[in-house]
Parts: structure tokens; C-alpha cells; sequence
């Protein structure tokens, strides 16, 4: 590089006028400026310092001070307590390692709250562990089976194991569903990391990435701020049938039988999760089907010609 | 090392005043590193935290040194790396200037595009301290002294990354 002293002066403003006249009638000078001047724009977000210490201190509470190594300096009481120590831990390894559980039935709606604060609302028919040994130790993990959305405090990773793949957020809300074949992942806010088998994506907010029938797509420009079945709605968007009645099942504790009806087919719609006289008409009406309902079977058929 | 004088970061105070001063360029340090907001955030906490857990045995004067080389440790473990693009700030004063003819105004669109894909194509070495040098306007030795090198190695990060902009760019 040509100039190379002046240019490193120049650019940690030690340059004297004399100097920066000379330097501004060289051929380059243009060019420099030019990248000094637009890369001083790239941007950092500014902190809320005080916001982000509150938010520290919480973290603090939750970590202990690095344990001391404590050396006894007789024989071999170092090894018998050794020996007692590592069948503590062992022992404690497993006890501790149940987790905790959240389950939902048929119907039902739970919420819950992780040891971070962070909270999670298990939609009707999942369930929830976490390993809260593990969370010690900053690892924020829990395995969800079913449909569950979370409003992940900040902090450290955190990471939701599905069958179907991981959903990895750093603090933010979203919505995971996995049910057999199908696997979604809403992200309302912050950003969101969705890993299944080799893939992996990130997500935005209003960004939905949905896996069903061995392909995945991700769709954008989302505009709800939060799942609809928060407000005891379940919608879909071009969903076969099959899943949509499954979710019923979810939903009502009841069974439908449908084999008379073609459940390949795709449904976009919603029903309510309360009422289900009202939840089978509008699934039913648009895709000409009937209804019967007896005892807990519901008998789904074509409309009479 | 043991300190026994009243400034220890073992005493919150001290310790408060010490996350006050350095936490956003720490942020800013770990965001030229990782390119993520969220994420930079997140290892600078983490740093503050180990600080923390080891307040009895850090040195104040050393302990900006221990924060900057533990977000660099606490990076470099983090399991994905990708490509670091920074945004520009919106409301620059370059982009208000008014009553410039659209030709210019594409002219300086483009080159700040490429301007970022070659900022993420220098080193990590290079590029943190070309931006602490640029966004945060620090001097050389004061990176120097925060990344615990010689201000002759930061000059020479500082002269590669140049040289590599320029290459990349190259009609200016």
C-alpha cells in the first residue's frame, strides 16, 4: 500500500492540516475517504445499559460462584472422599434427571413458567419436559411433543427438541407444532432458528416455516401477532383434512370417522375450539360434507347428490 | 491474585460502574465478530457473568482485557459462524442531502453494498479492529491495550484490512 504511514495516521487522526493537505492531493485519497467515510456508518445498536445490567443481575442469581478446589493434604481420606463425591453426584444424576413435566389431555389448555421466567402455553394434547439440572449449567433445553408457544426471556441459547427437528431462539415468541408428519414453526418475534434433519433456517418475525409430506417451505409477510389457538381457534392454511380432523380430536376428546371422505384434501380455514357443533359446521359447509354426531363418534360423509 | 483494595469487582458497586463503562463497546466488539445483535449481547452478558463468578481473582486494571479475551474465547466456541453483515444507519447524514440526482443516489447504494459484502470478507482479526477503529472511533493504542496487542500489530490489522477493501473495490 502506497502511503501506508500517512494513511494509518490519518486514519487514527493524527494527521497535522500540513500533512492532511498533502495527503488529500494524492490519487487515492478519494477512494480512502470514501471507505472510511460509509464504513464509520455500518451500524451497533446503542444499549440500554441500565435495561441490560437489570437483565444481567437476573442471570447472576441464577450461577454460582466457580466452586474452589479443595486439596486435603493427608493420604488417602483425598481418594475415600472422592469416592463418596463422584456416587453423590451419581446418585443425584439420577434422581435429578426426571425433569419436569407439563401434559396436556383432550381440550385442554396449559401454561407454565421455566425456571428463566420464560413462559409456555401447551395447546390441547402435548407435552412438555424440561431437564432443570440442566439449566444450571446453561442449558436451556426442553422437549416439546405437540403444539406449544414460547416467550422466551432473553439470555442464553435456548433450544426446543421436536421428533420432527430443533426450533434454537436466543429471546423471543413463537409457536412450535409437530404432530406426527407435520412440523411448523411461527415465529411472532426476535429470531428464530429451525433445524430439521441436515437443513437448518432462520426465521423472522412473520416468517412461518411449515414441513409437511417430506417438504418444507417457508412462507413471510405474516401478520398475527400470536397463535389463534391462544384465543380457542385452530387454523390452517391449505392443511389436508386428515390433520384438521386429528386437531378436532385434540380439541373436543372425541373421535371422528371420516373413511368415507377423501382427507388428502387440502382445508383452509378454522373452527372454534369450544363449541363443536359450530367447529364441524365450518369444516363441513365449505367442503360439502355432512355430520352425525353419536355419543363421542363424530361420522364424517359426502353431502347426499 | 488477590486484591485487597476497596476496588474490587467482587463489591457490586465496582463491579456495576465496570459493566456501565465497557458493556457496549463489548457489545459492539462482539457484534463485529458474530454480525448479530441478539447473539453479541448475549456472549457479552455471558463474559460479564464470568467476570463475575471470578471477581475475586481478576485485577481491575486487567479486568477490560479479561472481558474483551473471554467474548473472543466464548466466539470462538459458539458453535455456527456465518458471514457478518452489518446494516447501515438509516438516517445517515449522507442520505439526507436532499435535491441529488438519482444516478448518485444508485452510485452510493451500490457501493455501500459492496462496501459490507468486503467488510465481511476480511478476517475476524482485521475486522473488529477496523471497525472499532471506524464505528466506535477508537484510537490504535487504546484497541491495543483493550485487545492486549502491540499498536504496531493493530496498525499492520489496520493496514490489511484497507489494502483488502480496496482490492475488492476496486473502482472507486
Amino acid at each position: 500500500m502506497k502511503n501506508e504511514k500517512l494513511i494509518l495516521k490519518w486514519l487514527n487522526g493524527d494527521l497535522t492540516p500540513e500533512e492532511l493537505e498533502a495527503f488529500k492531493k494524492t490519487e487515492d485519497y478519494k477512494a480512502y475517504a470514501k471507505i472510511a467515510d460509509f464504513s464509520k456508518e455500518l451500524k451497533s445498536e446503542l444499549l440500554d445499559t441500565e435495561q441490560s445490567y437489570q437483565d444481567l443481575e437476573k442471570r447472576l442469581q441464577s450461577v454460582k460462584k466457580e466452586p474452589k478446589v479443595i486439596k486435603p493434604n493427608f493420604g488417602w481420606v483425598r481418594y475415600a472422599a472422592a469416592a463418596v463425591v463422584a456416587l453423590l453426584i451419581s446418585t443425584w444424576f439420577f434422581l435429578g434427571s426426571d425433569g419436569i413435566d407439563t401434559k396436556t389431555g383432550f381440550g385442554e389448555i396449559a401454561q407454565t413458567q421455566l425456571p428463566d421466567d420464560s413462559e409456555v402455553i401447551l395447546n390441547a394434547g402435548s407435552s412438555l419436559t424440561i431437564n432443570e439440572k440442566n439449566w444450571d449449567t446453561g442449558n436451556r433445553k426442553v422437549n416439546l411433543n405437540g403444539e406449544a408457544f414460547f416467550k422466551v426471556t432473553k439470555g442464553k441459547k435456548f433450544t426446543v427438541h421436536t421428533s420432527a427437528g430443533d426450533v434454537q431462539v436466543l429471546g423471543t415468541q413463537f409457536n412450535v407444532k409437530e404432530r406426527d408428519s407435520y412440523f411448523e414453526v411461527h415465529c411472532y418475534e426476535g429470531r428464530v432458528s429451525v433445524t430439521r434433519a441436515t437443513d437448518s433456517l432462520i426465521l423472522e418475525p412473520g416468517e412461518r416455516y411449515r414441513f409437511l409430506n417430506g417438504t418444507g417451505e417457508k412462507i413471510t409477510g405474516l401478520t398475527d401477532a400470536k397463535p389463534a389457538w391462544l384465543d380457542k381457534e385452530s387454523l390452517f392454511d391449505a392443511v389436508p383434512l386428515e390433520l384438521v380432523f386429528e386437531e378436532m380430536q385434540r380439541q373436543f376428546d372425541i373421535e371422528i370417522e371420516a373413511s368415507a371422505v377423501d382427507t388428502r384434501q387440502l382445508y383452509s380455514g378454522g373452527f372454534s375450539n369450544t363449541d363443536l357443533q359450530l367447529a364441524l359446521q365450518s369444516v363441513c359447509i365449505p367442503l360439502n360434507l355432512s355430520y352425525e354426531i353419536k355419543d363421542a363418534v363424530v361420522k364424517i360423509s359426502p353431502d347426499a347428490p | 491474585m488477590k486484591n485487597s483494595d476497596s476496588e474490587n469487582l467482587c463489591k457490586k458497586p465496582t463491579y456495576k460502574a465496570f459493566y456501565t463503562s465497557y458493556v457496549q463497546g463489548a457489545k459492539n466488539f462482539a457484534l463485529y465478530k458474530c454480525g448479530d445483535e441478539a447473539q453479541a449481547l448475549d456472549l457479552t452478558q455471558e463474559a460479564f457473568v464470568k467476570i463475575w463468578q471470578n471477581c475475586a481473582d481478576i485485577d481491575l486494571s486487567k479486568a477490560k482485557t479479561y472481558l474483551f479475551t473471554t467474548i473472543n474465547n466464548l466466539f470462538l466456541n459458539a458453535v455456527k459462524h456465518h458471514k457478518v453483515m452489518l446494516n447501515y444507519e438509516k438516517n445517515s447524514t449522507k442520505e439526507d442531502r436532499s435535491f441529488q440526482d438519482p444516478e448518485y443516489i444508485l452510485e452510493e447504494k451500490e457501493f455501500k453494498a459492496k462496501l459490507s459484502d468486503a467488510i465481511a470478507n476480511l478476517t475476524e482479526a482485521q475486522r473488529e479492529v477496523f471497525l472499532m477503529n471506524r464505528i466506535d472511533g477508537k484510537k490504535y493504542r487504546e484497541i491495543a491495550e483493550t485487545l492486549d496487542l502491540s499498536v504496531k500489530a493493530v496498525e499492520k490489522r489496520m493496514s490489511q484490512a484497507l489494502a483488502s477493501l480496496r482490492e475488492q473495490i476496486p473502482n472507486i
